[in-house]
């Protein structure tokens, strides 16, 4: 009798466990809440993709309620996943997406906009890297969410996900009942 | 370019080779010999060869930096120096897993060929579980974190390692503390065979001790490497920061070190049999949950490779089926108990069973202090993180007694009492400690009731041990000198932490080239800045004079590190030591200035937490070297 009592309780811990730290792994852990959360976006120069001559900073963030600053490459497998929810979020009025092409071939990424459409009204040049790691950024793909006075309000790094796409238009959304 | 290709294809193999391997136990489990048939034996080897293949495949694109593999990308750059591009191999999740699988692996086929001796059907469901693991850990990488990812088109040049993994001490600290998890899966699968064949029993002890002893050493190194590495590279000045990761790889050491204690009777009288089986269990869960822990990203740390909840969610599962299986079984095959044994109060059982006890309490605290603040955030949302206040409080009381139960078990002997010979010698030992507490006191004065007498009990454990080194070079008696070096080690490892701890000094300030600043015994001065390139990286080397009263000059020169692949900034310690103490100066830019932040600590007794990490860990070599079956 003993024993069976002892063995329940214990797997009863177990479950309780996996149950416990499934959730866990549920709290989406892409959604950083990095020390850069609530601080304002610094400031970043890159050259534009299309025209070497214009360069993309923050001050091409404006006349928005949201920006989103997106860091891919058309290597980076990872970038192709979250691809389709770039592009379902391209047609937001609230937001603009700037890109950031992170080492990467000027004609590679033309191609791999063509292909896969193109989301962004504005694309940067990161030949080298610098300017992501000006951003604060880990790799490809990153993805920042600035809000009007370009102070970051989430950081998704890795490849967007639904989860990361409804908590996007949620907090666009919430903001449109305001206004 | 062919690596990738061959590293692949022969990890399906191996897959191929561990399933077949499932078979041929079943066919061979039911044969009525004591030898285990030559199938078996081949396919464990055919699983280790194919596996090693893999292995020594994705070290060779690493070193050929063949960066159409996306793990090499990502991690390697072709002007990183040899031994980085070597090291780069498990300096990433998918890489450390497939370490991971060919230690498991290892172990295995090294089972297999050290257990002539043992019963027929011990030996195949041992490795029958261990192949689980084998199995298990196979799938997870093929199907959640495969090495040897394509990637298209081919870039020219890879990402680089982070800098702050570039760092000897780092290179070699997984692979050594993977051996010591790892090593606990084989106990494991040991304990659980040894269960359903009621084989649990001295000979199992005696059998499976060195497993123990091996797992326990490297496990003993790899967190000391661990702790060295923090202590140089990541420029704070401490050596042990109660991170989350790193907690997990002290329980596991918490609860194999109660296992070693409590194999040790085993092996000699047929008592402990249930809380072996236990403790052999909870190593190996506490090993894998470490492993779950960092490589689910649950938790947010330095060590966590990537944050993928599949990866997380196979690794839970797994975990979780492992420990129910155990449980299962555990209950199902409990062991009996073989014999009554008494044994007295002042006997060594006595002690090894209460500090077994305090092992485990420690382990519950560290756990505690783990978990908590997760389950924490997934009930209410709230973050919490626990420090180092926390466990200072709850560990530091407890490990007086512990250390002086530690003493009196070392010096009385197995079951019969014969404290009343010892009697005078703990009494001497006693009064000398005491007195060395009473002169310290009396130095300085501001040292708590608690540290008091952790100073007084960690001294009682060196002073006792050190008479029996004593003995044994002076009066040549026989002692156990295994037993001996390591807990000397673990009492200079305590009374050197608490010193170091009580009276480290920090001073913290901005300086420019040619300024100076007038500490309590010190002037430090900031000579001059220069500039320096080296292989992948520029450095910035600032020049320090520190003087200290009597006009003695020490040079310091700290530098800050610009890597190029990837750019990251590190700032590199100078750190002077000798014997007494360390100086530690390290130097931080502030950007849009002159000045530069400046950091000055004197630890004093830094390296002895070193030395004696290394001499517990030596104890558990000597005890191999001497091939000692038993700790009297």
């Amino acid at each position: 009798m003993i024993k069976k009592v002892q063995f329940g309780i214990l797997f009863l811990i177990i479950i309780g466990s996996f149950y416990f730290f499934s959730q866990g792994l549920r709290i989406n852990k892409k959604f950083f809440p990095d020390k850069n959360i609530g601080v304002e976006l610094s400031n970043f120069s890159a050259p534009s993709i299309f025209n070497n001559e214009i360069m993309i900073t923050k001050d091409s963030l404006k006349n928005k309620k949201f920006y989103i600053i997106n860091i891919w490459a058309s290597w980076c497998s990872p970038c192709r996943e979250e691809h389709p929810y770039l592009m379902k979020l391209s047609r937001e009025k609230l937001l603009k997406i700037i890109g950031i092409n992170y080492k990467d071939k000027k004609n590679y990424a033309i191609k791999f906009l063509k292909k896969f459409g193109n989301p962004y009204s504005e694309i940067g040049i990161d030949k080298n890297g610098i300017v992501s790691i000006d951003l604060g950024s880990h790799g490809v793909p990153e993805t920042i969410l600035l809000s009007e006075e370009k102070i970051i309000i989430a950081k998704f790094v890795g490849p967007l996900n639904k989860n990361d796409y409804i908590k996007i238009i949620k907090i666009i959304k919430n903001n449109e009942s305001i206004y | 370019m062919i690596f990738g290709e061959l590293g692949y294809y022969s990890l399906i193999f191996s897959i191929l080779f561990s399933i077949l391997l499932f078979f041929f136990i079943y066919q061979d489990y039911f044969i009525k010999d004591n030898k285990v048939s030559t199938k078996v034996y081949s396919f464990c080897f055919l699983q280790f060869f194919t596996i090693i293949i893999s292995f020594f495949s994705l070290v060779f694109s690493f070193l050929l930096s063949d960066f159409s593999i996306v793990a090499v990308f990502e991690n390697s750059h072709s002007s990183k120096p040899i031994f980085y591009k070597f090291s780069g191999t498990w300096g990433n999740h998918e890489g450390s897993l497939l370490l991971w699988v060919m230690v498991l692996s290892s172990f295995l086929f090294l089972f297999l060929l050290n257990s002539k001796k043992n019963p027929k059907k011990y030996r195949l469901l041992t490795i029958f579980f261990q192949n689980i693991l084998v199995v298990g850990f196979l799938i997870f990488i093929i199907k959640t974190s495969n090495p040897f990812e394509k990637l298209i088109p081919i870039p020219k040049e890879g990402l680089g390692l982070n800098p702050i993994l570039q760092d000897p001490a780092l290179a070699i600290h997984p692979p050594i503390l993977y051996v010591g998890y790892v090593g606990s899966s084989i106990i494991f699968s040991s304990a659980l065979a040894s269960m359903i064949v009621n084989f649990v029993s001295k000979i199992w002890a005696q059998s499976i001790k060195i497993w123990v002893l091996i797992s326990w050493i490297f496990l003993t190194l790899g967190i000391m490497l661990g702790s060295i590495w923090a202590y140089y590279e990541l420029g704070w000045g401490g050596f042990w920061f109660w991170d989350p990761v790193e907690n997990v790889s002290l329980m596991p050491w918490f609860a194999l070190t109660a296992l070693l204690h409590s194999i040790i009777i085993l092996a000699r009288r047929n008592v402990f049999q249930s809380w072996t089986i236990i403790l052999s269990i909870i190593t190996f869960t506490l090993s894998m949950n470490g492993t779950f822990l960092v490589r689910s990203g649950i938790l947010n740390s330095i060590h966590t490779f990537a944050n993928d909840p599949e990866r997380g969610i196979f690794i839970l599962t797994f975990l979780i089926f492992l420990s129910l299986l155990s449980l299962v079984i555990f209950f199902a095959y409990q062991p009996q108990k073989k014999e009554d044994f008494f044994f007295n109060f002042t006997s060594k059982e006595m002690g090894i069973a209460i500090n077994n006890w305090f092992m485990i309490f420690f382990l519950s605290a560290v756990l505690i202090g783990t978990i908590y603040p997760i389950l924490l955030e997934i009930i209410n949302g709230k973050k919490i993180s626990v420090g180092p206040p926390y466990y200072n409080f709850i560990l530091a009381p407890f490990l007086i007694p512990f250390l002086i139960i530690m003493t009196i078990s070392t010096k009385v002997d197995w079951i019969r009492s014969n404290i009343n010979q010892k009697k005078k010698e703990l009494l001497f030992l006693l009064i000398f400690s005491f007195l060395f507490i009473l002169i310290i006191n009396y130095y300085s004065q501001k040292i708590s009731i608690i540290n008091l007498l952790i100073f007084f009990s960690s001294l009682f454990l060196i002073f006792g041990l050190s008479k029996d080194f004593f003995d044994f070079f002076k009066n040549k008696k026989k002692i156990n000198l295994s037993q001996t070096v390591s807990h000397f080690g673990f009492g200079l490892l305590i009374l050197s932490i608490a010193i170091c701890g009580i009276f480290s000094k920090e001073t913290d300030v901005n300086l420019k080239v040619g300024e100076s600043i007038k500490l309590d015994n010190y002037e430090l001065i900031f000579n001059d800045l220069s500039m320096k390139e080296d292989k992948n990286f520029k450095k910035i080397i600032g020049t320090f004079n520190l003087v200290d009263i009597n006009g003695k000059t020490f040079h310091f020169s700290p530098e800050l590190r610009i890597y190029n692949q990837p750019p990251i900034v590190t700032s590199e310690a100078n750190i002077q030591t000798n014997f007494f103490k360390d100086k530690y100066i390290v130097m931080n830019n502030i950007s849009g200035s002159d000045y530069y932040n400046i950091r000055f600590q004197e630890k004093p007794f830094m390296v002895w937490i070193w030395i004696s990490g290394f001499l517990i860990g030596l104890g558990g070599f000597l005890s191999i070297a001497l091939k000692r079956n038993s700790i009297d």
